[in-house]
């Protein structure tokens, strides 16, 4: 199955649920997502029928692993944030990034993550008084 | 009048010339990025407009970081062919080929200077056509505002993309986010699936950071081994020569003038969308050029640069009246200009003129000065915006996750919303990856949410009879304006079978990207 396939599957199959949950809600609120899902669902089945009749009509193309790489290193830096500390995680997960997307020089990378992790941190704790977590570091 | 001069008076205060200053310097930085559009860039800076405690100067950056970002953004179109929106993709098409011949700067020069142009008479008209406008809108009823609602989201749908299905889909998707949350008429949580952090809903701000940051991203990431797009250099020249010739402005009035007609009413219609406007200023140059004898066109044609990029921003001075009179956001810039007016509860709609009169007023008056500060600072100050696009990709990337990032959590300081706006990402790097537009979405949960109160504010005078709503005259005429406007895209082929004539392929499209 291609991922054209799979993609337009799972739209139904998501729509579907949606629609089941929707069923769900009491009273009033319930009219408005009945009928977004019940359109979401149609329209997914129609979309469904085209991706099948034009199957293989299209070239598809494929994608390499970067996308999901760069997904584990964001949830990562979502979770460590608030334990390891602004400045370290995301001058982490910036190095990360930049490597899966194929830097390959690590002094230069290391001193741009460095800078830009406390030039955010100094912009946004300093000059507009946001609050970001600290973490292991003693500031 | 005197309003608008008062307006002056206000934004000619020092700090505020200031706040200008820093927001269109601020907006070029942003925009000036590969694939950030405006929406992005007002959607990123948000955050530091948080410490104003007085609206006045906020809007008035605002005003800066738009016409900053929509200036950056076609410097990029030009340069390196990655617009960041599909409202400059327009101009991508003939300024980049411009760009190849080397003709860089002629074509960055009739871009800003239309610009300028442009957004100087839409401000004017929109000086004095939002008062009316306003006074109409106070007429409207419930029933009209979920026409128009639903008017301004399909309309965008059937222009932008190549399918009718996957745009209606999209916006599917974005009417579900919209309505995940507690229903504001009656408080029943829906779609929470019993996560209490997401009875507040999903702001609409980490949506457009997801689509267009991290999804964006995510697909760039999916095609950086395929070679690398390199940047069209700045011809070398004098510090003032070589912008534009006694020829290039012969060329470039009259698309700006015409762009402009374009650009202004199209935005105004609460069907919204500079997408529509500038693909139609497009071919409009295009045909003109053909029947005066070849033209340019294929090989980087100034009025291909000039006309498009003159009806973009005098799109945006006309979504500025659905915006302020209706409170209707068209595009999903105005929609995220709409969350910063919701962040200093200013309330746009047909009481705004009179509950914040002063406000506004400053805020028209801001957007002359930005127009002229644009001009003033970038266009001298093109090679360091130009260094900006000299970044590495990968750090450049990973450099706008970080900022992303930053922006989300600095709205409430909840990782649970930036673990959203990352979901909302991988979403859009499907769509993006699987020809889904995602302007609809955006549009879908800004919306959606509109469209079912005022839907059931109506039906509770109309004693829950959904007819009686919808045959309202005025109801009915924008709800069959809307279904119309889905028929659209396919009229060449509905004219040509009306002729016998033979049917041309595919079906009408205004940008292929968001």
């Amino acid at each position: 199955m291609t991922a054209r396939l799979a993609v337009a599957v799972a739209l139904v199959a998501g729509g579907v649920f949606l629609l089941v949950q929707a069923w769900g809600i009491p009273g009033g609120s319930r009219p408005v997502p009945l009928v977004i899902c019940g359109a979401w669902v149609l329209l997914a089945a129609a979309h469904l029928a085209q991706t099948v009749r034009e199957h293989g009509a299209r070239p598809e193309s494929g994608a390499g692993r970067e996308p999901l790489l760069i997904v584990a290193v964001l949830v990562g830096y979502a979770i460590l944030l608030d334990p390891v500390g602004y400045l370290v995680s995301t001058a982490v997960a910036f190095l990360l990034v930049a490597r899966i997307l194929g830097s390959r020089s690590l002094p230069r990378d290391a001193v741009v993550a460095v800078l830009l992790s406390a030039g955010v941190y100094l912009a946004f704790t300093q000059l507009l008084s946001i609050r970001l977590p600290q973490g292991v570091l003693p500031l | 009048m005197n309003d608008l001069v008062a307006g002056f008076g206000t934004v000619l205060q020092p700090m505020n010339l200031l706040f200008a200053a820093i927001g269109v310097t601020l907006g070029t930085l942003v925009g000036v990025l590969p694939g950030i559009g405006p929406a992005l860039t007002i959607a990123l800076l948000l955050p530091v407009t948080f410490t104003f405690s007085d609206p006045v100067g906020a809007f008035i950056m605002f005003a800066g970081i738009y016409y900053g970002a929509m200036y950056g953004g076609s410097t990029t179109s030009i340069l390196l062919n990655t617009p960041g929106e599909s409202a400059s993709v327009a101009t991508a098409m003939e300024g980049h080929l411009m760009a190849r011949r080397g003709r860089a700067r002629a074509a960055l020069a009739t871009a800003a200077i239309g610009s300028f142009v442009a957004g100087t008479i839409s401000t004017v008209l929109l000086t004095f056509v939002a008062e009316p406008v306003g006074r109409l809108a106070a007429t409207f009823q419930a029933g009209d505002y979920f026409a128009l609602t639903a008017l301004a989201m399909v309309s965008v749908t059937a222009l932008v993309g190549r399918s009718t299905v996957r745009g209606l889909l999209s916006l599917s998707l974005g009417l579900f986010v919209g309505l995940i949350g507690l229903d504001a008429m009656t408080g029943q949580p829906r779609f929470t699936f019993g996560v209490p952090l997401l009875s507040d809903g999903v702001d609409v701000t980490i949506v457009i950071v997801g689509l267009f940051a991290i999804g964006e991203v995510l697909f760039c990431a999916a095609n950086v081994r395929r070679g690398d797009d390199t940047m069209q250099p700045l011809e070398r020249s004098g510090f003032r020569t070589g912008w534009l010739s006694a020829g290039d402005w012969r060329r470039s009035w009259r698309p700006w003038l015409r762009g402009t007609a374009l650009g202004f009413p199209f935005g105004a219609l609460p069907a919204g969308g500079a997408e529509a406007p500038t693909f139609l200023s497009y071919t409009i140059e295009k045909r003109l050029a053909e029947r005066s004898g070849g033209g340019e066109f294929g090989r980087g044609a100034i009025e291909g640069v000039a006309g498009p990029e003159a009806a973009n921003n005098a799109s945006f001075s006309g979504v500025l009246v659905p915006l302020l009179t209706l409170g209707l956001p068209t595009s999903a810039t105005a929609a995220v200009m709409l969350a910063a007016f919701q962040i200093f509860n200013v309330q746009p709609g047909p009481q705004l003129f009179q509950t914040s009169g002063p406000l506004v007023w400053a805020l028209i008056a801001s957007l002359y000065l930005g127009n002229v500060l644009l001009l003033v600072l970038n266009l001298p100050l093109i090679q360091l915006w130009v260094k900006v696009l000299l970044v590495p990709r990968p750090l450049l990337y990973a450099g706008i996750l970080v900022f992303a990032t930053v922006a989300v959590y600095a709205l409430n300081g909840s990782l649970f919303e930036v673990l959203v706006a990352y979901a909302i990402g991988v979403a859009g790097y499907f769509m993006r990856r699987h020809d889904f537009p995602v302007a609809p979405a955006v549009l879908g949960v800004i919306l959606g949410p509109m469209m079912e109160t005022q839907l059931r504010r109506a039906l509770v005078v109309a004693d829950g009879d959904f007819l009686t709503v919808v045959s309202k005259p005025s109801t009915a005429a924008i709800l069959i304006v809307a279904g119309a406007s889905l028929a659209v895209p396919y009229l060449p082929k509905i004219v040509a079978r009306l002729r016998r004539r033979p049917v041309p392929a595919g079906r009408l499209a205004f940008g292929d990207e968001d």
